[in-house]
């Protein structure tokens, strides 16, 4: 999948995450956005770094670091104002998909290569 | 312990890359470094410098990686020096208003001549830069294009409310008494500091991006001028009073009246994308007038008949000044603000 196509949708793919696994390191959002798409979500990787640094200037994620085998890591957290604006994500996302669905089916498009 | 040398060389280019502030950067500098490190351990063969090559690979160029992290920034630091800019303006206008003309040397008429047109500048530029940063305030990626013309709004503003300030202040240390002129020392002084945060903030965006391929290169949107700024914060008003039962009849009377067909005609007739000479020269000359007639009124209200050959002649003059004004500003200023289309861009979108 394209990494303009995933660009728009970033924020809510990575609270959608951290709701549901936890706190986790950069590494590890990136692999469990990986692993849960089916390995179709590739992005370079660095991009979502300043998104996260984003989100937690904007009060959606808290952070801090941890040490994990030798190594200091920086670890994100879902804060409970991050769980209402990805209550509100999704709502915008399911409002989206049907509308562009309900315009897909009405298409007749060749079988692809 | 294995060499890292692709590692630390990416980590290196990209210090240098990064426009950030220093506790910020060594922060973003860790946070990778152990991204690529444990990304290389999981490929196995941590010394070994084609895993190191395939993780930096996934990761993203550090230009790239900088670029994000400017994007993000800048739009912050646009939004902040916007709202701080129309602080500043709404200082300086009260500083013009308190003084008003000011005789008491050769720079003191200078600032009672600049200072009514830099205020009037500096209203509409901040005022525009303000209303751009309200309606992309929700946004994540504000596009660059859209972030230089509010950076460009917020300079204007606050060169033309510098200059005017800082020419009354120097008109007021130099007069004969300063003390006797304390109004104009402070009120010049006030709108001076007032304006330095603005301008330190957006000193520190232009610096952010300048260098950066991506961001200059970044095209303007089509179809997305000051005309779409007003619509769409217009759209957003209009839904926020519809929610309000106390205003939603305001609002359902002034949608009567913009349906009528004589307002739109004269909308249509008067639109800033199709006929943006037609909609400058119509504002020229209202502002003219307005200023015509605001100074005919606080000089001794309306005049009696036999005076009347002088005030209209008075109105003429400053409808004619004011009205220049305006039209060579929009001449100077509105293709570099999205004010108008620029002449080189297509009209209309190919369909």
């Amino acid at each position: 999948m394209r990494a303009e196509m995933i660009k728009g949708h970033l924020d809510g793919l990575l609270l959608a995450v951290l709701a549901s696994t936890g706190p986790l390191h950069g590494y590890s959002i990136i692999e469990e956005l990986s692993s849960r798409s089916g390995g179709s979500f590739k992005l370079p990787e660095g991009t979502i770094y300043p998104a996260l640094h984003r989100l937690e200037r904007e009060g959606l994620l808290t952070s801090r670091w941890s040490q994990a085998a030798a190594r200091r890591r920086r670890v994100y957290e879902l804060t409970s104002r991050g769980r209402r604006a990805l209550g509100r994500e999704r709502q915008a996302w399911s409002a989206f998909a049907g509308a562009a669905e309900s315009i897909w089916r009405g298409a007749v498009c060749p079988p692809a290569a | 312990m294995p060499s890292r040398r692709l590692i630390d060389a990416y980590l290196k280019e990209l210090r240098a890359e990064l426009k950030l502030p220093r506790r910020t950067r060594e922060r973003v500098l860790a946070e990778v470094a152990d991204h690529l490190h444990e990304a290389a351990e999981r490929r196995e063969g941590d010394g070994d410098e084609a895993v190191q090559r395939a993780a930096i690979e996934t990761f993203g160029s550090p230009r790239l990686v900088a670029l994000r992290f400017s994007e993000e920034l800048a739009a912050v630091d646009a939004r902040r020096g916007a709202v701080l800019t129309a602080v500043a303006t709404a200082v300086f206008c009260a500083v013009v208003v308190l003084v008003g003309p000011w005789r008491a040397h050769a720079l003191g008429r200078a600032f009672g001549v600049i200072s009514p047109f830099a205020a009037q500048i500096a209203v509409t530029c901040a005022g525009l830069s303000l209303l751009r940063a309200f309606r992309h305030r929700g946004e994540r990626a504000v596009g660059a294009g859209k972030l230089r013309w509010i950076m460009r709004g917020d300079a204007i503003a606050l060169g033309s409310l510098l200059l005017s300030a800082v020419t009354g202040l120097a008109g007021a240390v130099l007069a004969a008494h300063p003390s006797q002129h304390s109004g104009v020392l402070i009120g010049s002084s006030v709108a001076i500091i007032v304006a330095l945060p603005p301008l330190f903030t957006l000193v520190r965006g232009q610096a952010r991006t300048r260098g950066l391929a991506g961001f200059a290169e970044h095209p303007v949107p089509e179809q997305d001028d000051a005309l779409a700024d007003v619509l769409a914060v217009g759209a957003e008003l209009r839904r926020w009073a519809m929610a309000r039962s106390a205003l939603a009849p305001l609002v359902t009377g002034l949608d009567r009246i913009s349906h009528a067909p004589a307002v739109r005609a004269l909308t249509n007739w008067l639109h800033l994308r199709r006929h943006p000479w037609r909609a400058a020269t119509a504002l020229a000359l209202l502002a003219g007038a307005a200023i015509g007639l605001g100074h005919g009124l606080s000089e001794g209200g309306l005049p009696g008949l036999s005076a009347l050959p002088g005030a209209a002649a008075g109105f003429g003059i400053l409808l004619a000044i004011e009205g220049a004004a305006v039209l060579v500003c929009f001449a100077a200023l509105g293709g570099y603000l999205g004010i108008r289309r620029s002449a080189s861009r297509p009209q209309h979108a190919p369909h």
